[in-house]
């Protein structure tokens, strides 16, 4: 058979495969929505990662993820996972659609620490909304492994038996207190589409 | 062909020839490596990871504690030795303890959580002893360099003479060869650390419920996989199989008297860190574990307040068939008990709340934000009780 035969398949496979790579892209001031289920107003310009399918999350960042990560998830189902590990032996923090408020800034942290945050602690936890929904909006500290210091806020709602989420986090020293305006006001602008 | 002949022996004789003795006699006290020897590159790699270390968040820095192991691996290993060792407790929740070449122990929290008194965290401490006194990651090292020049060996040796496939056998023999001697640097260190143990007079019957409990704590686990991987061995396992290891040592404890356990002293040590060892130890989610752990430590019969707690909290992660209605009646036990946390009022609010008990569950609110003014949770808490007083 001739190779030429196989050319055009090669091309087209190749092609398939190039447009089904989603690229890190910059999100403008304005508005930004996530998975068509979350929107929200930004004020600066930020970094998005591709959406990671396994968890229903998606990374925005402005100084580089380790100096600052806020982590959209929308519709979570209860029994899954805000984190995925290839350790077959481990077993991960669920979502559970009847958690009460405390348990849900339970849930996020142990995740977090799942993920190698260390010393989590939760600093505040009070009464929000979520555009038109009951929410709870909490503040966090923690520490990498290698002891730099983070800070964290988070807002999380149950609607429609799924979880809502939107999580931020940077190192204490200089960058949290950078972007914490622009974080506090996303997400008080915040709504389920 | 002649000269593929001489060829291979010419790269058998080189790969021979760089092979390093693994026998090696155990460190003195005080003595580092010459800065030219394989053994100083292997300091210097831990100096570094030590170095890190020091700053890491996971270290556990508590003086008194840190103090107490220390005291116990000095015990153990005598005072000439103690001097070039530097212990660090690390607050990882899982059954570990390692030791570099250099000098440097962790003992790893999940560690400190699980044994139940000295002469079992001793036993531990003097496996890990024997590790750095008889240079095992020297060893281990030259030994690994030793196996890959001989796959290296039979590989040239399988493409001369046309059996490429053969090479990939060459590679995992070698490697099988590498694991054994892991195994049996594993049954050294057993066997010396419990001489060592024993020599400082603890009771050496108790590295063999230490093992026990452990095997009893894996089959309470919730993962299938986790249990067969403990009780299978294979060619390639880093430690011998458990049951090997308890036979031996109930063996070397048969004929010996009992010496000390100092179970109170090792309890009240530990006891500042319960509650937060038990917290970290949840945060691994496999609750047949978790629940096998607090269940042991109840019936030691002290701190209920902070183990009940530890229970109720296993049980409401779970979420397992009628485990809420058995974690509310833990919380409300736990509740009677002194050492009870604020939270578990708190937590048991939350249980009656999602039973429909409203007034029951303001009645738990309100004595949680009475125990702790400052509580985090403060508004949310407030909230229900607004939000449902109004209501009644």
């Amino acid at each position: 058979m001739n190779s030429n035969f196989f050319r055009p398949i090669f091309c087209a496979l190749a092609l398939a495969i190039a447009t089904a790579c989603t690229s890190i892209s910059a999100v403008a001031p304005g508005p930004f929505v996530f998975d068509k289920a979350i929107g929200v107003e930004v004020g600066k310009t930020w970094t998005s990662y591709p959406r990671t399918s396994r968890t229903k999350s998606q990374r925005l960042t402005i100084d580089g993820l380790p100096l600052g990560e806020m982590l959209f998830s929308a519709k979570l189902k209860s029994g899954q996972a805000l984190i995925y590990t290839t350790d077959r032996e481990k077993i991960l923090p669920v979502f559970r659609d009847d958690m009460l408020p405390g348990e849900l800034a339970e849930f996020v942290l142990d995740s977090l620490s799942y993920s190698g945050m260390q010393q989590t602690k939760l600093t505040e936890l009070r009464p929000d909304r979520f555009g038109v929904d009951e929410a709870v909006r909490f503040t966090f500290s923690g520490a990498s492994a290698n002891g730099l210091k983070y800070s964290g806020v988070s807002k999380v709602a149950v609607i429609n038996d799924t979880l809502y989420l939107i999580l931020f986090y940077a190192p204490s020293e200089y960058y949290y207190g950078l972007h914490e305006q622009e974080v506090q006001n996303i997400l008080d602008s915040a709504e389920v589409l | 062909m002649r000269t593929l002949l001489k060829l291979c022996c010419g790269v058998g004789a080189l790969a021979l020839a760089s092979c390093a003795s693994t026998d090696v006699a155990p460190i003195e006290t005080g003595a580092s490596p010459d800065v030219t020897t394989d053994e100083a590159g292997l300091w210097q790699q831990m100096d570094k990871y030590e170095q890190a270390l020091r700053t890491s968040a996971l270290l556990e820095r508590d003086p008194a504690l840190n103090a107490y192991v220390r005291g116990i691996v000095c015990d153990v290993a005598g005072t000439d030795y103690c001097e070039d060792l530097r212990i660090y407790v690390v607050n990882r929740p899982y059954f570990n303890a390692t030791m570099a070449p250099n000098g440097l122990m962790e003992v790893w929290t999940g560690l400190l959580l699980r044994a139940e008194n000295e002469a079992q965290l001793a036993f531990v401490l003097g496996h890990e002893f024997t590790h750095y006194k008889n240079r095992h990651s020297l060893k281990n090292w030259r030994k690994a360099k030793n196996a890959a020049n001989a796959s290296l060996l039979v590989s040239i040796g399988a493409a001369a003479a046309g059996a490429g496939g053969a090479s990939e056998l060459g590679s995992l023999l070698a490697l099988s060869a590498l694991y054994g001697y892991g195994r049996d640097l594993e049954r050294e260190a057993d066997m010396e650390g419990f001489a060592y143990v024993t020599a400082a007079g603890y009771d050496g019957s108790q590295a063999a419920v230490l093992w026990q409990n452990l095997v009893a704590e894996v089959q309470a686990s919730q993962s299938k996989r986790k249990k067969r991987r403990f009780a299978r061995s294979s060619i390639f396992s880093s430690h011998p199989l458990t049951k090997e290891r308890i036979a031996t040592l109930q063996g070397l404890a048969a004929d010996l008297s009992p010496g000390k356990r100092n179970e109170q002293d090792y309890i009240g040590a530990t006891a500042p860190f319960l509650a937060q060892w038990l917290d970290d130890d949840l945060v691994r989610r496999d609750f047949g574990e978790n629940l096998f752990l607090i269940n042991k430590l109840i019936e030691r019969g002290d701190m209920l307040g902070t183990l009940f707690y530890a229970k109720a909290e296993a049980l409401r992660l779970r979420r397992g068939e009628g485990d809420m209605v058995k974690a509310e009646a833990a919380y409300l036990k736990a509740t009677k008990f002194s050492d009870a946390p604020a939270k578990a009022w708190r937590a048991l609010g939350d249980a009656l709340r999602r039973k429909g008990d409203t007034s029951g569950a303001i009645t738990a609110y309100q004595i949680y934000l009475e125990l702790n003014p400052a509580a985090v949770d403060r508004l949310v808490v407030e909230n229900f009780i607004k939000t449902h007083a109004l209501e009644g």
